[in-house]
């Protein structure tokens, strides 16, 4: 009865033991995405093309 | 008597130079050179040439400005970036304008 008793306590104790415990904590400061290349980037595309329909449609000054 | 008439006037239409001097000659001829800015410059001095240079770099420019306006761009990036295609297009043989400001032929 004993054995018994220590063995369901015991057991109880390992069960919390192994709670998994996961904390997840803010972060301080603001997650802030830098978006400025991406965007500089697909501009210079558009305006790479358009410059190849201005050399190809105005190819007398170009 | 139509058909005459029509020759007539299609051939004035054709004949009509855009410039006295055209631009693919010019380069073709060395007379000018693509520049990194965007625009053409003088090599081989002459009154022709100048016109040309002028009437050409003009047209560049409001067509520099109509990129730019639309992508809300300052005007030098669109002049920039048209250099740096310009010169990577030149066909060899023709001269461009080097980063330190010089003239080589491709």
């Amino acid at each position: 009865m004993v054995k018994h008793t220590l063995f369901l306590a015991s057991s109880v104790f390992l069960l919390t033991a192994c709670t998994p415990k996961v904390e997840v904590a803010a972060p301080e400061k603001p997650i802030t995405i830098n978006l400025n290349v991406k965007i500089e980037h697909e501009i210079k595309i558009k305006v790479e093309k358009e410059l190849d329909n201005l050399f190809d449609e105005k190819s007398d000054i170009f | 008597m139509k058909n005459r008439l029509l020759i007539a006037i299609l051939s004035l239409i054709i004949s009509l130079p855009a410039f006295a001097l055209d631009l693919g000659d010019a380069k073709s001829q060395g007379l000018v050179g693509e520049k990194i800015n965007g625009y053409i410059g003088l090599i081989k001095e002459s009154d022709e040439v100048k016109a040309l240079i002028d009437e050409v770099n003009a047209k560049r420019k409001a067509a520099y400005a109509k990129v730019a306006a639309k992508n809300n761009l300052p005007i030098k990036d669109v002049e920039l970036l048209a250099g740096k295609k310009l010169i990577e297009k030149a066909q060899s043989g023709e001269i461009v304008e080097t980063q330190t400001g010089k003239w080589v032929k491709k």
